[in-house]
């Protein structure tokens, strides 16, 4: 199941001249074969400062990717290169160990040694490239301060709870100022209020050190909220890479889109397609979508993303956070639209999580609404055509 | 849990303390006790005076010396090769982990005769071979001294520490060692300053089991340093019993003191491993990568083989030329080969067939028994919790404390006028109570992993305490019981001081007939001999690693029951 490599660049032209050029970190042909988990012939570049994520399910490659970045495992094929340092390349037989790299490293499971205490483990690879003592002390204890720990250095790691034991990880892979830094599923095993803020600080920390990183991660909101750039993985290969931004615009696939968050999926038939432009004066294709509903075909538009052509069978989506709920009846209905009854209300605490039975589907909602329209109201579920996207199945 | 049941069980396990608790009594107090005729004694501390003489404080002094030499030659070996096979990228890796057990299952007896014919002074292969590359004019390597003994039963041991240290290696979480690479450590820093540090109480501890192992061994120094007149604690032991006429009060004083020891360090070893805390299991973000070792890899597997080579490849090799051979002086004549002492092995008057049936019937017997006590044991303490179960815990690893030569002089004495003594009977409890330990380890293990929710369940469901145990119970924990079973079955293939203790004409286990046979037999014979019984013990021990292998993990099942 090899999807199309996609390298969207909307907007500015940053082109792939000017990106090769400022590349800073740069995975070529990246080859690891073992089965699941395994990866093949992939390519991406990094420039100085920002912060890519490796974004995809379980067994999808992309720690065997960072782990090939890192040194500890060797590609069967591939370069790496960071800056103007070759770090591996099965062609010219070179594959520098982990500890000559540069690099920093943040474990799902902290991997903080246990029989030293937080100042000892913060401090090592700093001993370890030969500095004084006196240098050691000042230089640490303003890392603890950096990562909010100040004060604990006397502790012992089993003292402390996994969010400041992942951050005592943070300021030991930062403390020496790594030419990258790597970062394998560190929220993984955080709850999740201790998830939100540890995430903060790894992007704070990342922009104003300017510390260029690779993080990898299978959940989608630490990625978009975090990176710089996205590449998206499957089944070992690479999916797509953009930014945040372009990947929730022009997901490659059905794959990508459902990957970026909630999405109702609508199937449907491609019937017609016009052109149309935008406030920038960019064209863009529209297509008209003929939906089967119980009731008789429904036409939907949807902005069309790659190059799925009138006939086909295509899928549209609807993000839950771009759909209005009306009552049916108390306004004008909508453009683009579905009717349906409310099958389940979840109020949360800042939004309302609706699923309305559409015949065809049952669509998710996230609402703004103050007043949530009871379980069981006929309704009409309507998204802006800008918002939805047609694909190819 | 119904009230007969609880009963039943209680004095099922009291029982057995008893019978664990009786020898020992009985070596206690016999070391303070003077013979004054045929049957009578006066309580006295005559023989703990005696101690103090001068030949039996030397002895103790070898043994002290053989003890921790052997101890520091199975420690470095054993935690370095433990380490490269569980955590490094040596080359084939995982054919070592196996072959690395191989002295283990041969047993410091067989390793011990088969290095009398390499390095004996004079008709030593090695030696041998020294002279005629004019290494040397006189000994290149003299077996039959105290730096004979240590680096023969320190070889031996090392399986032990490799077992040991390897489990504590394979547990450690690999992002720990990845960490440190990452952060600029090379490996040998990585693991002078992460690993060791971590697995430093399995390492003090497996050097201290080694330590007692040494300290109680008969075989290695009986065979290499008896007739070069290097006496320890435990051949004195031996000494005082077997030799005519047995000073019975003598030896359990010197088992006493021995015991002493053991007390001690095993002591020592539990207080090492309570703070074993930090080694932790991996959690589900680590894998097992291997450190890349680069160029050195290479002196690493040299250092394997070189091991392996001093191991099982030169005994194993040494045995089989003499045992083909006409009669041995020390070098290699291929165009002499011959049949002959195999065929003098079942011959006329050998008690070889007899020894083997011997060991057979008590291994599967006792294995059999010892299981089964366990497992009943462990179902008191630990799944109905009689009342007293921390005493009781306590009782029954009480034998782990206790040398076989030490319970051998106890249930001899205790038996000495009944009909139990000089049969296969006696040699089997002997063998039930010292590892009965042993055997509740892997059982407690295996019971532990079944949750005891499982039996709720199957109680609220309707099924009784026998149903539940029968249908399941017995087939969760068989795989865990079956590994249990080989190992014990193995330990009591290779026993030898209790069994040679207990020996009379005609109850010769296959360790004890080979012993003999260092003395009485001609070096063709006692070779073919031992190859005979380096055959069953591999035979057997290759059943339990196919047995094992299925489940998974054979190395971890064996630190568990070491």
């Amino acid at each position: 199941m090899i999807e199309n490599v996609r390298t969207v660049r909307a907007g500015a032209p940053a082109d792939a001249a000017g990106q090769a050029e400022e590349a800073y970190l740069r995975v070529t042909g990246l080859t690891r074969d073992y089965g699941e988990g395994g990866v093949r012939n992939a390519t991406f570049s990094l420039r100085r400062g920002q912060l890519l994520t490796l974004l995809g399910p379980s067994g999808c490659g992309k720690t065997t990717t960072l782990r090939c970045i890192a040194g500890i495992e060797a590609p069967d094929a591939g370069t790496v290169r960071l800056g103007d340092r070759l770090m591996t390349s099965t062609e010219r037989r070179v594959h520098l160990r982990p500890e000559k790299r540069d690099i920093g490293m943040v474990f799902q499971s902290y991997a903080l040694w246990p029989h030293m205490s937080v100042f000892e483990n913060v401090a090592f690879p700093m001993r370890m490239r030969g500095a004084k003592t006196a240098a050691i002390r000042p230089r640490v204890e303003e890392m603890l301060q950096l990562v909010g720990l100040d004060g604990m250095s006397g502790r012992q790691p089993s003292q402390l709870s996994g969010g400041q034991q992942q951050r005592v990880a943070l300021a030991r892979a930062l403390v020496y100022r790594p030419g990258l830094l790597l970062l394998d599923e560190p929220l993984s095993n955080l709850d999740a209020a201790r998830r939100d803020s540890v995430r903060r600080d790894i992007g704070r920390l990342q922009r104003e050190m300017g510390i260029t990183a690779v993080y990898v991660t299978h959940d989608q909101d630490e990625a978009m909220m975090l990176s710089d750039r996205i590449v998206v993985m499957r089944d070992g290969a690479i999916v797509q890479d953009g930014t945040p931004g372009e990947l929730l615009a022009e997901p490659a696939s059905l794959f990508v889109a459902k990957l970026l968050g909630q999405t109702n999926i609508i199937e449907g038939v491609f019937a017609t397609e016009s052109t149309e432009s935008d406030v920038d004066g960019r064209t863009r294709r529209v297509a008209g979508i003929d939906v089967a509903m119980p009731d008789g075909v429904t036409r939907l538009f949807a902005r069309v993303v790659g190059d799925a052509k009138v006939g086909e069978a295509v899928s549209l989506v609807w993000r839950p956070g771009d759909l209005v709920v009306h009552e049916a009846g108390r306004a004008a209905t909508p453009g683009n639209a579905l009717a349906g009854t409310v099958a389940d209300v979840r109020v949360g605490s800042s939004l309302t999580d609706y699923t309305v039975d559409v015949g065809v589907a049952r669509i998710r909602v996230f609402a703004l609404g103050k007043q949530p329209v009871p379980a069981g109201t006929r309704v009409t579920v309507s998204c802006a055509v800008d918002s939805a996207i047609c694909l190819s199945q | 849990m119904l009230a007969p049941e609880r009963l039943s069980l209680t004095v099922f396990v009291l029982a057995v303390v008893a019978l664990i608790a009786a020898p020992i009594a009985q070596v206690i107090l016999r070391s303070f006790q003077e013979q004054t005729g045929l049957l009578k004694w006066v309580w006295s501390n005559a023989n703990y005076a005696a101690l103090m003489a001068p030949d039996v404080l030397v002895s103790a002094r070898n043994s002290l010396v053989i003890a921790l030499g052997s101890m520091a030659v199975a420690t470095v070996i054993g935690v370095l090769l433990g380490w490269l096979v569980a955590r490094t990228d040596i080359p084939f890796r995982r054919t070592f982990e196996v072959l690395n057990l191989v002295p283990f299952f041969l047993s410091p007896l067989i390793g011990s005769i088969a290095w009398t014919y390499l390095g004996d002074p004079h008709a030593g292969l090695l030696n041998q071979l020294a002279r005629s590359l004019g290494l040397t004019t006189g000994t290149f390597f003299n077996v039959h001294s105290s730096f004979g003994i240590i680096v023969v039963l320190g070889l031996f041991l090392t399986p032990f520490v490799m077992l040991q240290c390897g489990a504590a290696f394979r547990q450690m979480d690999a992002s720990l060692e990845q960490a440190a690479q990452a952060c600029g450590a090379s490996w040998f820093r990585t693991a002078l300053r992460i690993t060791l540090p971590l697995a430093g109480p399995a390492i003090l501890s497996a050097a201290i089991l080694v330590f007692v192992l040494g300290i109680e061994d008969l075989s290695v120094p009986l065979v290499l340093g008896y007739g070069a007149g290097i006496q320890t604690l435990s051949t004195r032991i031996y000494d005082a019993v077997q030799i005519f006429p047995p000073n019975y009060n003598f030896g359990a004083a010197m088992g006493c003191v021995l015991m002493l020891i053991t007390v001690i360090c095993l002591y020592l070893q539990r207080r090492a491993l309570r703070d074993r805390g930090f080694v932790t299991v991996s959690g589900r973000g680590a894998r097992t990568e291997t450190m890349r070792l680069g160029r050195w890899r290479w002196l690493a597997l040299a250092g394997e083989l070189a091991f392996l080579g001093l191991a099982a490849v030169l005994p194993i090799g040494v045995l089989a030329i003499v045992a083909f051979s006409q009669g041995w002086t020390g070098s290699i004549d291929l165009g002499n080969l011959t049949f002959d002492n195999v065929k003098a092995l079942f011959g006329q008057g050998s008690i070889v067939g007899r020894a083997l049936a011997n060991s057979l019937l008590l291994s599967t017997v006792c294995a059999c028994l010892v299981v089964a006590i366990s497992v009943v044991a462990v179902y008191a303490l630990e799944r109905a919790r009689i009342t007293g179960r921390r005493l009781f815990e306590v009782c029954l690893t009480i034998p782990v404390a206790v040398p076989g030569l030490v319970l051998g002089v106890g249930l001899l004495t205790l038996v000495l006028r009944t009909p139990l003594f000089g049969s296969l009977w006696i040699i089997g409890i002997a063998y039930t109570i010292r590892f009965l330990p042993f055997a509740q380890r892997s059982v407690s293990a295996a019971f532990l992993a079944v949750h005891t929710e499982l039996e709720e369940a199957a109680r609220l469901s309707g099924a009784g305490w026998f149903r539940y145990t029968w249908r399941v119970l017995i087939p969760l924990v068989r795989p865990g019981l079956a590994a249990g079973w080989m190992l014990v079955f193995l330990t009591f293939m290779r026993e030898l001081p209790m069994s040679a203790l207990l020996q009379t004409s005609g109850t010769q286990t296959l360790s004890v007939g080979l012993l003999n046979s260092v003395s009485f037999e001609p070096p063709g014979v006692t070779a073919a001999f031992t190859m005979l019984q380096t055959v069953v013990l591999l035979v057997c021990s290759a059943g339990f690693w196919i047995l094992t292998m299925r489940r998974g993990n054979t190395e971890n099942r064996m630190a568990v029951a070491i």
